[in-house]
């Protein structure tokens, strides 16, 4: 399948400040987190993606269209939601969502027409007849991706979408970016802080630090632990059930007062667990295969990033 | 939820032409321009100098058809225009036309227009909107241009022209049309001399802040500083033959000067025509600069519009 998204040393200056330092990433299509701390360079590489800066050096191409040289074909294809708080002074949210389809190329009549349907989906009802400008930060955010996907675009861009938002309004609009790319197909590229939003949607992650990329995987391959470990929640201490499995040559860590974490890559330890349990006479409550935060992923990509800076 | 909520559907239509979209943006800003009372006031306005110089076009032309009438009317109208070629006098009549009321009303309309096209798109963040759009700086900048040169249309060409079909109309002869066939053809060119430099240095002064209220004042600053500095200049000069010299120094007899050159105004003109000549408003051709006047406004024009490209491609940068 083609790449979704291929750079090549794409490399950003802003005066003497790196903001892209030789990025290369070939993503297929799917639900792609972008992550990094603060000025790590994701809004200049969302940017990027939409020709509205212009590259230092370096080349790719989103779409199949090159970078730079395509972008009115980039952007007629792409629907992008910016952090900022933007608006269309003096419209109303039908209006901007109407003008901006126009914009895109649609004819006027189905333009309203889409607008009105978009609205719909994302949840902006009598709302939409009221001046953009008194909207309050919840429905701006809305506002912003109904016109991202007016288009109906195949790749959307979303720069952090659910910031502003309260929990059940960002648990809905994380539920339409998945519609969106379960049942229409659309592939999603999202830069997020918020790494629960990350982990509910996206199929592979991007890390980004200091201009660089210091991760890309699939989010599974990348929550797996490199050597199998377990978690196991106790009735009652875990002292005594930790101190057998030691005596069994596993690598055991007390997490709490009743959870263990052990090491093993024998799978037959899973079966002799129930046993080693009535012997130290505690019950067991949960017993799962641990999963590697990607808080931690995350953090540990951010350090080396800083390590190898430094 | 709506009841007829369809979920999220798919969009497989035909696409509209790239050529057409800043009409949208056009269209746009011209709906709401047009929400602002005192904007259709002004245009209201600015058709009321067409009877003006309607009547003055008939009497003139009553007078070169029946001479019996001269001396019935000189006394009662001041500003009758009473000898003179045909076209010179229509020209003049027309140039006074745009040079005084429409002039003025230039200056309102677009300082109720221009101020908040790019003003407020750069206080809203707007432009991650429009470029995230299949759409270019030149079509923005083209399409807040249009709805400035839209209203400027309406107080311009079109009055200027409905002024010359009335002038055409009120004659007792159809012949006029020989005499006066490029009129309409100078209307359109002094319409643009009117509205290209100035929509370009309203939408430059409107991109240089977020707020609408700094560009409505930096708009009339420049037009006022640029007069009262004439004005001044002008009156250490009374009677000489350079005084005209100073035009250049004010944005609004410089645009004078210019459309006097579009016009086709001789210096006879003068000594047939009281009405401009009694204030001391028309300038004889020695006096009139017109290239360095021309010079003037396309330097104030490219100027303006690298200083709009520049501001429309900042707010990218960062």
């Amino acid at each position: 399948m083609d790449a979704l998204i291929a750079l090549d040393q794409i490399t950003k200056d802003y005066g003497t400040l790196r903001a892209l330092d030789g990025v290369s990433l070939s993503l297929a299509p799917g639900v792609i987190g972008l992550l990094g701390p603060n000025g790590a360079g994701k809004s200049t590489l969302l940017k990027v993606l939409m020709g509205l800066v212009r590259v230092t050096r370096g080349s790719g191409e989103v779409l199949g269209w090159r970078l730079g040289k395509d972008v009115r074909q980039i952007r007629a294809r792409v629907g992008y939601m910016p952090e900022d708080d933007c608006y269309l002074a003096g419209l109303a949210g039908v209006e901007v969502v109407r003008f901006l389809a126009r914009l895109s190329g649609l004819p006027s009549i189905e333009a309203l027409r889409r607008a009105h349907e978009m609205l719909d989906f994302c949840g902006i009802e009598e709302e939409r007849y009221r001046n953009v400008e008194t909207y309050s930060t919840g429905m701006r955010q809305k506002l912003k991706f109904a016109e991202a996907i007016v288009h109906d675009p195949p790749l959307l861009i979303l720069d952090e979408p659910t910031s502003g938002l309260d929990p059940e309004e960002r648990e809905a609009m994380l539920g339409r970016v998945r519609i969106l790319a379960a049942r229409m197909g659309k592939s999603v590229l999202i830069s997020t802080h918020i790494l629960p939003d990350v982990q509910a949607i996206c199929d592979t992650v991007v890390i980004l630090a200091k201009g660089r990329v210091r991760v890309v995987d699939r989010l599974e391959t990348l929550c797996r632990p490199v050597s199998p470990v377990w978690h196991i929640r106790v009735l009652g201490p875990a002292g005594p059930l930790a101190d057998r499995m030691r005596r069994e040559r596993l690598e055991v860590r007390e997490e709490s007062s009743d959870t263990l974490a052990v090491s093993a890559a024998d799978g037959a330890m899973v079966q002799r667990v129930w046993q080693w349990a009535r012997e130290a006479g505690v019950g067991i409550r949960a017993l799962v295969p641990a999963r590697n935060s990607l808080e931690q992923i995350f953090l540990d990509a951010v350090r080396e990033g800083n390590h190898a800076d430094s | 939820m709506p009841i007829h909520d369809l979920g999220y559907r798919p969009w497989q239509g035909r696409l509209v032409p790239q050529i057409g979209r800043f009409w949208v943006i056009a269209q746009t800003g011209m709906r709401l321009a047009w929400r602002n009372a005192w904007l259709r006031r002004a245009l209201f306005l600015s058709w009321l100098p067409v009877v003006y110089i309607a009547t003055l076009l008939l009497v003139y032309e009553q007078i070169q058809a029946h001479t019996s009438m001269r001396d019935t009317l000189v006394p009662w109208i001041r500003d009758i225009p009473i000898t003179g070629d045909r076209h010179q006098v229509w020209a003049c009549l027309l140039w006074v036309f745009f040079r005084y009321p429409q002039g003025i009303l230039m200056l309102l309309v677009v300082g109720q227009v221009a101020p908040a096209l790019v003003a407020q798109d750069v206080r809203s963040k707007a432009f991650l909107l429009y470029f995230a759009r299949p759409l270019g700086r030149f079509e923005y900048v083209l399409g807040k241009m249009s709805v400035v040169w839209a209203y400027l249309l309406l107080i311009t060409a079109a009055p200027g022209l409905a002024l010359y079909v009335l002038g055409v109309l009120l004659s007792p002869d159809w012949h006029v049309v020989c005499s006066t066939w490029d009129l309409p053809l100078r209307i359109l060119g002094a319409s643009a001399v009117l509205m290209v430099p100035t929509a370009a240095l309203a939408l430059a002064i409107s991109s240089l802040t977020s707020e609408t209220r700094y560009a409505t004042f930096g708009w009339f600053a420049i037009w006022a500083v640029g007069w009262a500095t004439y004005a001044m200049l002008r009156a250490n000069l009374p009677n000489s033959a350079d005084a005209h010299r100073w035009d250049l120094v004010s944005l609004y007899h410089t645009l004078g000067a210019v459309e006097y050159w579009v016009f086709g105004l001789k210096y006879e003109l003068v000594e047939v025509l009281p009405l401009p000549a009694r204030v001391g408003i028309l300038p004889s051709p020695a006096q009139v600069q017109i290239w360095p006047a021309a010079i003037e406004l396309t330097a104030v024009t490219l100027v303006s519009l690298a200083i709009l490209f520049r501001r429309v491609s900042s707010p990218m940068r960062v």
